[in-house]
């Protein structure tokens, strides 16, 4: 290799380094060369921007492992907001954030002077990168001259996952400056997030389709039921898809809950949705048990057979119940 | 000793008889042969102890207290008394008429612990405090609907505006 090749090639990388601003340099260096951070830290400081001027009106942390969900509420008067947050580290340098805000807001008296109020939900996911934050205007992008802003800012925790006794270390909220007269709650909690899911086909009790997929809490899913070998050419003929959601995860004995809702569609060949077999459907049951429906009434109802739809969720790899 | 004075003799040579006795036993003795002999051998018993040397052996001392110690004496835990049956139906049935005396004495008398909690609440400061210093959320309110986005963090911690 020529002298002028190798003083090339020393600075591209020179160059490409400077450009990537030493990220990877330094996220190698701070978190441990490809390992995933133990626990996560968000900061939640409520600040009000006043003619120019920041002062912070309360501040907190909640820590604890990936994957934990806190709330931050906000309780006025005349106003109210529930902010909910689920969080999930997809990658070692990268969140995803899914954030519901559930607002009410007093409007006045009807004719009969009862209250009336404003209600708005919205949702939002966000990937979130740890040099990122999340800045919440619980009344909006206006006022300017005098506004309440919550930042939301991601941290890798230093501390260890285990206590030294062996036990998981439990979350922590710790309250740096407390709200005035506590109009700012903050709730965490911690439960499983990722979920596999298995939906299966029967014709006269013989399954003839069947799908799966790595479902996230509260995220719809799609699993196309692909026939087996032992389907009859009317069910190869017009596939279903399930759109599911784990709506919700409680905590039981002796096993915990999972709530689905889900939409059934008949699909064409490339998987595009033809008609709906069964809208806002749903159903309660234990992690790892069946939820049976019976589709004898909905789909392919000419041809004699009794159809039913099982689906069942179960914690994904790695996930753990308590 | 055949003589039923001859006691008396002892007593004599230790000086604890009265004027009396003393005229009487001295009477006696002139006349009583077991008297006299009892007399001598006390006599001499007496001289034989008066001469024997006591020599404090502190070896020997020790050595007869472990004797003592370990001779087998039962201990206080080991040893018994005799009680008649009566006296001890008559101990247990105090006892246990005690305790259920006791009992109802406690069952009966007012909990004092019960006022207690009455004093503490007027104790307790009206929680008034709080809602004078609440955050007057009205005053942020324009009837906008919240937002939420994500920003880039500045290299002083702090997040972009």
């Amino acid at each position: 290799m020529r002298a002028q090749t190798r003083v090339l090639i020393i600075m591209l990388t020179l160059v490409s380094a400077l450009l990537s601003g030493g990220r990877f340099i330094s996220a190698e260096s701070s978190e441990g060369a490809g390992r995933e951070p133990e626990r996560l830290r968000f900061r939640i400081t409520a600040i009000e921007e006043r003619a120019g001027q920041q002062n912070i009106i309360s501040d907190a942390t909640v820590e604890g492992p990936p994957g934990m969900d806190f709330n931050i509420s906000l309780q006025g008067e005349r106003f109210k907001l529930n902010a909910q947050f689920l969080t999930d580290l997809m990658a070692r340098d990268s969140l995803k954030v899914r954030a519901k805000l559930d607002t009410r807001r007093f409007y006045g008296y009807s004719e009969q002077h009862l209250p009336l109020y404003e209600e708005d939900k919205q949702s939002q996911a966000l990937d979130l990168g740890f040099d990122e934050a999340v800045v919440l205007l619980p009344f909006g992008r206006g006022g300017v001259d005098d506004r309440l802003k919550i930042e939301i800012v991601p941290m890798v925790s230093t501390q260890a996952a285990r206590l030294p006794d062996g036990k998981a270390r439990p979350l922590e909220i710790n309250i740096l400056k407390p709200s005035p007269g506590g109009v700012i709650g903050i709730q965490a909690w911690k439960i499983p997030h990722r979920f596999k899911v298995e939906a299966i086909l029967l014709e006269d009790g013989l399954e003839v389709a069947r799908g799966e997929a790595d479902s996230l809490l509260q995220e719809p899913k799609e699993l196309i039921l692909h026939p087996t070998k032992e389907a009859s050419p009317l069910i190869t003929g017009s596939p279903l898809a399930v759109n599911l959601s784990i709506n919700e995860y409680t905590r039981s004995r002796p096993r915990d809950l999972a709530t689905i809702g889900f939409d059934l569609y008949r699909v064409d060949a490339q998987g595009n949705h033809q008609d709906a077999v069964g809208l806002n459907w749903s159903g309660v049951g234990e992690l790892g048990s069946n939820l049976t429906y019976d589709l004898s009434d909905v789909y392919l109802k000419g041809s004699g057979k009794r159809y039913e739809l099982r689906v069942k969720v179960k914690l994904a790899e790695g996930e753990q119940a308590d | 000793m055949d003589c039923h004075l001859t006691e008396k003799i002892s007593l004599l040579i230790d000086g604890e008889l009265g004027e009396e006795e003393v005229k009487e036993t001295t009477a006696h003795l002139s006349a009583c042969d077991a008297c006299q002999r009892a007399r001598d051998d006390f006599l001499l018993l007496r001289r034989e102890i008066n001469s024997y040397a006591s020599e404090p052996d502190m070896l020997a001392q020790r050595r007869i207290l472990r004797r003592i110690l370990v001779s087998g004496k039962p201990t206080l835990w080991r040893r018994s008394i005799r009680l008649p049956v009566p006296a001890f139906a008559l101990l247990l049935f105090a006892v246990v008429a005690l305790g259920a005396w006791l009992m109802l004495l406690r069952q009966t008398a007012p909990a004092p612990a019960e006022a207690k909690p009455e004093k503490v609440l007027r104790e307790t400061p009206a929680p008034t405090q709080g809602a004078q210093d609440k955050l007057d959320l009205a005053r942020f309110d324009r009837g906008e609907r919240a937002a939420i986005y994500k920003v880039r963090r500045t290299s002083q911690g702090g997040v972009e505006q």
